[in-house]
């Protein structure tokens, strides 16, 4: 009765539990972080010239300023 | 030469039979088997011309490839590489007899693909030329992604990624290690070489050795494979058609093995001493954790794609145990679990061609019905279990014995995996032939090709649990190459002819 409870009950719980493998989430939420992303950077490519332009702006700013930053601060 | 023609006779079969299959799928079919029985011959021969085994290195053969920067076509046999390739042409063909009528869409393709897997892994377990070496181990990966993907279950797609990412990424990190393993002797000793043989003595510094040590461990381990990095294992084994979980189970998983073996220990030695209280804790982890998940298990081909999980921690608890017992029951694991598994697969695979399902929930009552496949699949789920008289109970019982002089809580651990496995197993035989069942049609047992691919395994994991001896003195010759007689070998450039070493003297005899 004691091997029932203490053993076999937890064993047969934890396994049923655990059937679809918890180490495997890991590696489906690395798989779906990538996903996630995927879906936001696909959407910047809208195909709107303005976009693209205020993108290389803000990226041209962005080095300057770090460039600025270094030299002269 | 002996060795060229071992690893060129597949890759010949696999383009004559894609060939012929435009006109005869059977003929292609004939060939595909007739070209791994050839191989199957000429290993078994090899070894029965052994006899006693003399010491060492049993055949070697280099010839230039791309010499500036130190490549060669360096292929070499001792007692393991010979152990495992009558392994490898065994399975392979009896996953061709495995998929006689199972595959009927594109058969040709699919042979080519089944031959280039085995060519991958008889050249993994031949080569003794780093860059060759990895070359081989990707030759192994994309026709068995193929296999996967196109032959395979419903979720076959998911399954062949998962893989492919899986085995690739480990594969990155042993071609970084292999090159870091290349500049460090180039910088320590001016001599640019991939030779297995001239990188065992490189010099470097402890730290070094270690990162190299984890980047050839960490590809190993994935394909294993070992906690955490099996989850590619269950769904890989579960989708691929039969004969693809056959070659994955018996032979894929042995590679990872095979190169810890053959690669991380002598390679490594003190990194790999440092390192075996963890490698042993994640050999014992999967022990435990495999066990428990295959007893989860809903479906046939995953139970049984968890036990291998299972089963190959006790690889790696041995591996990292360094002593001839634990060695000699390591080897015996991977040939048993290859046969005992393979042929579980084989079950599972003959089983859904007559029902049509791989839900244990869905089977049940089937002796009455199916007497004779019962009983195989009985033998293989005692073999499973590691029943005494069977090859497995050799295999783990050496692990454990060579593994209780190493470390003893873990060996405790991996004792409790018996019982797991136990558990597990029992299950299989209680949900598919035991119980009841309302099935009211009669189904056809075991057909003559189905007692022709079933009867030597039967037969072999018999004889293995009865008379492991010859194995055991195959591999006892095989120790010296791994360990004592390191460096032995000085090969002249010699492209075209074979050696025969032997301790005393480097006879040259053309013997084929």
């Amino acid at each position: 009765m004691y091997t029932m409870r203490f053993f076999v009950q937890p064993y047969v719980q934890t396994a049923r539990m655990n059937r679809r493998d918890m180490i495997d989430r890991i590696y489906t939420a690395l798989a779906a972080i990538t996903q996630w992303f995927h879906d936001i950077l696909a959407r910047t490519q809208n195909g709107i010239l303005r976009y693209y332009v205020m993108g290389v702006v803000i990226g041209a700013v962005v080095i300057l300023s770090v460039l600025i930053w270094k030299v002269y601060v | 030469m002996i060795l060229l023609y071992i690893i060129l006779i597949p890759v010949i079969g696999a383009l004559l039979s894609w060939l012929v299959s435009a006109r005869s799928v059977t003929l292609c079919r004939w060939i595909a088997l007739a070209s791994l029985l050839l191989d199957l011959v000429i290993v078994t021969g090899i070894w029965l011309d052994q006899g006693d085994g003399g010491k060492g290195w049993l055949y070697n053969w280099q010839a230039p490839w791309i010499p500036q920067f130190g490549i060669t076509l360096h292929l070499a046999m001792d007692g393991l590489s010979l152990v495992m390739l009558v392994l490898t042409f065994f399975l392979g063909a009896l996953s061709v007899l495995v998929s006689w009528n199972e595959i009927r869409w594109r058969a040709g393709f699919f042979h080519f693909n089944l031959l280039f897997v085995i060519t991958g892994i008889a050249g993994v377990f031949l080569t003794m030329d780093l860059f060759l070496f990895y070359f081989f181990w990707e030759v192994m990966l994309i026709p068995m992604y193929f296999l996967i993907g196109i032959w395979g279950h419903e979720r076959r797609e998911y399954a062949a990624y998962k893989f492919f990412i899986f085995t690739q990424a480990g594969g990155l990190l042993m071609l970084l290690a292999i090159l870091g393993l290349y500049f460090v002797h180039a910088a320590n000793t001016g001599v640019y070489t991939f030779n297995y043989f001239d990188l065992l003595h490189t010099p470097m510094a402890r730290s070094l050795s270690q990162w190299l040590m984890l980047g050839f461990l960490i590809a190993f381990v994935v394909k294993l494979p070992a906690v955490p990095f099996h989850t590619w294992l269950p769904d890989a084994h579960t989708e691929a058609p039969t004969a693809g979980s056959v070659i994955l189970a018996g032979l894929l998983l042995k590679t990872g093995a095979y190169g810890i073996l053959r690669f991380v220990l002598p390679l490594f030695p003190a990194a790999a001493q440092d390192f075996a209280p963890w490698a042993m804790l994640l050999g014992v982890a999967g022990i435990l954790y495999g066990g428990q998940l295959a007893y989860a298990q809903p479906d046939f081909k995953r139970l049984v794609a968890y036990t291998s999980v299972s089963h190959m921690g006790f690889v790696l608890l041995g591996a990292f145990a360094f002593n001839e017992v634990a060695y000699q029951g390591v080897v015996m694991q991977m040939i048993t679990h290859g046969i005992s598994t393979g042929a579980l697969f084989m079950l599972a695979g003959v089983l859904y061609e007559r029902i049509h399902t791989r839900e244990l929930s869905r089977m049940g009552g089937l002796w009455p019905v199916l007497p004779a496949m019962g009983t195989v699949t009985m033998i293989f789920v005692m073999a499973s279990l590691g029943l005494p008289g069977l090859g497995n109970f050799i295999a783990e019982f050496l692990i454990l014995v060579g593994s209780w002089q190493a470390n003893r809580p873990l060996t405790v651990l991996a004792a409790i995996g018996l019982v797991i496995a136990t558990i597990y197993s029992l299950r299989i035989m209680q949900k598919v032939f035991f119980g009841q069942t309302e099935r009211q049609f009669g189904l056809p047992d075991l057909n003559t090709r189905e007692w022709v691919m079933l009867a030597p395994l039967v037969l072999v994991i018999i004889w293995l649990g009865v008379y492991p001896k010859p194995v055991l003195k195959m591999l006892n010759t095989a120790r010296g190459t791994l360990n004592a007689a390191r460096g032995t070998l000085h090969v002249a450039e010699a492209p075209d002819n074979t050696k025969r070493m032997q301790p005393s003297a480097f006879s040259v005899e053309p013997n084929q």
